[in-house]
């Protein structure tokens, strides 16, 4: 961070901007939630968007965030096989 | 002096059809980025045919930021200024995304407004930008001051300042949103009535009044939540000066039954009625 911030207000910011992001990636993708279920959705966006800034739309974010929670969410089979299926789906011929 | 817009509310699809139920919605905002020319949703169609205004509102130009506006961008907008036969577009100062071409640094897209620092480096940019998008806009352009959560260290002037030297450059609008100088009340200490004091009156094109909530001493601006007393009389100390063109509610997350929105809607006419006499 520059000098001359102040680091809670940028942190709390950054929050704001995290859960923001969580929430249109939601509208976009209602799926991830449904599958993954509410708390556990919101606790691997902020690690995925921690490490991966908004460069495209939100669909790709949607893309993108599922395939970081296949890789690293640690997530049960019960949970990772409709989020891949949701994924080849979204990735599938259909228009996006 | 401005057209005269009234009392409107922002057009957003959840609550498309409790919109149309409303009685004395004289005007919409949509948000530009959200709709597509040729395929407006019905709902705003029957707005349209029945002589309701629909203005607008873009959040992704950025004009605050360090690049130039995006043409692609500004000519969305401008077709859809066009397409919707608005009086006016309007948008923020803020900047949106940051990095890119020329920077060294990947693009990175914010997803959010965020303040531009009042400095005069920040403020010709911003002149530029917004002299680029009224070149290529077919209707005048106004600007609103955002809600912040963070200020810039070396700041020079006030918001007040602000905006009275951006449209004294560029002779471009203000819609002016007193949510907004309430949120940078609480967490800058900026009292709305300094900015009110110098906003060059003249440009004011209309006003927004939103909901918000304070958490642990910070407003969020959520747009989520009833609109309180305080924003009331930031709007009432507005009036006060001069009449507001318009005045609209925005509304867009969390949304309430519309019986609800209707008597925020009366709250807020009875605030503009209140200063009329």
């Amino acid at each position: 961070m520059p000098p001359g911030f102040d680091p809670e207000r940028v942190r709390i910011q950054a929050r704001a901007l995290r859960a923001k992001r969580a929430d249109i990636v939601a509208k976009v993708a209602p799926e991830l939630p449904a599958i993954l279920g509410e708390a556990e959705y919101r606790r691997l966006f902020a690690a995925y968007a921690l490490q991966h800034p908004l460069r495209a739309n939100y669909r790709w974010d949607a893309l993108d965030f599922a395939a970081h929670a296949l890789a690293h969410g640690g997530l049960p089979r019960a949970r990772r096989r409709p989020l891949k299926r949701w994924r080849s789906h979204r990735l599938g011929p259909s228009p996006r | 002096m401005m057209d005269r817009l009234g009392t409107g509310i922002g057009w957003r699809p959840e609550i498309a059809d409790g919109i149309e139920a409303l009685p004395g919605i004289d005007w919409v905002e949509v948000v530009a980025e959200n709709i597509c020319p040729g395929h407006l949703p019905e709902s705003l169609q029957r707005l349209r045919a029945r002589g309701t205004v629909v203005v607008p509102h873009g959040v992704t130009l950025g004009l605050g930021g360090a690049e130039r506006p995006d043409p692609a961008r500004l000519a969305a907008l401008a077709e859809r200024a066009e397409a919707l036969d608005a009086p006016l577009v309007t948008e923020h100062i803020a900047f949106v995304r940051a990095g890119g071409p020329g920077t060294g640094l990947d693009p990175v897209e914010a997803g959010h407004l965020l303040p531009v620092p009042r400095t005069r480096d920040a403020l010709d940019v911003l002149c530029e930008n917004i002299r680029i998008a009224q070149d290529v806009l077919p209707v005048p352009l106004a600007v609103e001051n955002i809600a912040a959560l963070l200020s810039w260290p070396g700041e020079e002037m006030s918001e007040g300042e602000f905006l009275a030297e951006l449209v004294g450059r560029t002779g471009v609008r203000l819609l002016i949103d007193v949510a907004n100088l309430h949120t940078n009340h609480v967490n800058r200490g900026e009292d709305p009535a300094e900015a009110l004091d110098r906003l060059p009156l003249e440009a004011l094109a209309y006003v927004h009044v939103a909901g918000g909530v304070e958490r642990d001493g910070v407003w969020h601006d959520s747009h989520g939540h009833p609109v309180t007393e305080p924003v009331l009389d930031v709007l009432a100390q507005l009036c006060a000066r001069t009449m507001p063109p318009g005045v609209l509610l925005e509304r867009d997350e969390n949304f309430p039954p519309v019986a609800e929105l209707a008597a925020e809607l009366e709250a807020v006419r009875a605030v503009v009625g209140a200063a009329r006499v």
